[in-house]
């Protein structure tokens, strides 16, 4: 019953510091519903991924990470920001060239699943979950 | 033996040798978590050489302890130096920066992990990550 008694976290992503509020926040749910070390693992790199490549490409966005219903469990991590956006699909490189592309490959190696809704001018959504 | 010395000037040789750092692992039989948080590290340690030490360089190479097996990175710069290497290193996430503008993000990911630092004269950085 801990998946249930868990609640969300939310946080505005700005500054280099706000990435380790995220990651912070990340760890202590995952550790309250149960995962194993592994598991906590990837879900601290994932945030971190995603919370750092707003801060450096986008200026503002937000992440949310809350656990997973149902019988498996696990974490969703949801970033939002209204940044650039990109061509999702497109080999991309970035501001810098550590850019959204290679950071989504990353994201897309740690997760079991990866959702992503871009386009230039219009922001950057990224939805990953990370099972038990 | 396979040892690799890469220049940190500019954001692509980040780029570069977080991508080394990740293959290189990948070719001695890291998982691929393992592989992430090595390339994550190299990655931060790599942009810290160039953020805050004018650049530098890393040299990455697979090391025998015995029967265990493992990759060394030694990342040198000549800039400032760290002043003040205890906060640098402080525990968990506690100093400000994503990753690591403090390094204990960077140490979290690595098993082996020393810095020798002189302010005025350049620092060095050595990690390593064992096969399990």
């Amino acid at each position: 019953m801990a998946g249930v008694s868990a609640s969300p976290a939310r946080v505005g992503l700005h500054r280099e510091v706000d990435v380790v509020r995220a990651r912070r926040a990340a760890i202590r749910l995952a550790g309250e519903i149960g995962l194993d070390q592994r598991c906590r693992a990837r879900v601290d790199l994932v945030v971190a991924e995603l919370a750092m490549n707003v801060v450096r490409h986008a200026n503002r966005g937000e992440i949310v990470v809350e656990p997973l219903l149902g019988q498996q469990g696990g974490i969703r991590v949801s970033c939002r920001d209204s940044g650039p956006g990109f061509q999702v699909g497109s080999p991309h490189r970035g501001p810098g060239s550590d850019g959204l592309g290679l950071g989504l490959s990353v994201i897309r190696e740690l997760a079991d699943s990866v959702v992503v809704d871009s386009a230039p001018g219009r922001g950057t959504i990224v939805v990953a979950e990370v099972l038990r | 033996m396979e040892s690799k010395t890469l220049p940190l000037n500019k954001e692509s040789d980040i780029v570069m040798a977080r991508k080394v750092a990740k293959d290189l692992a990948a070719t001695l039989g890291f998982q691929l978590l393992e592989q992430i948080q090595l390339a994550t590290a190299v990655s931060e340690l790599a942009r810290n050489a160039i953020k805050y030490a004018g650049g530098g360089e890393i040299t990455l190479t697979t090391v025998i302890n015995g029967r265990r097996q493992g990759i060394e990175l030694i990342c040198r710069d000549e800039g400032p130096g760290i002043a003040d290497l205890t906060r640098a290193l402080a525990g968990g996430m506690s100093t400000g920066g994503g990753l690591g503008r403090g390094l204990s993000g960077s140490r979290a990911l690595l098993d082996d992990f020393s810095v020798d630092t002189t302010p005025g004269s350049g620092t060095t950085i050595t990690g390593r990550k064992w096969l399990a």
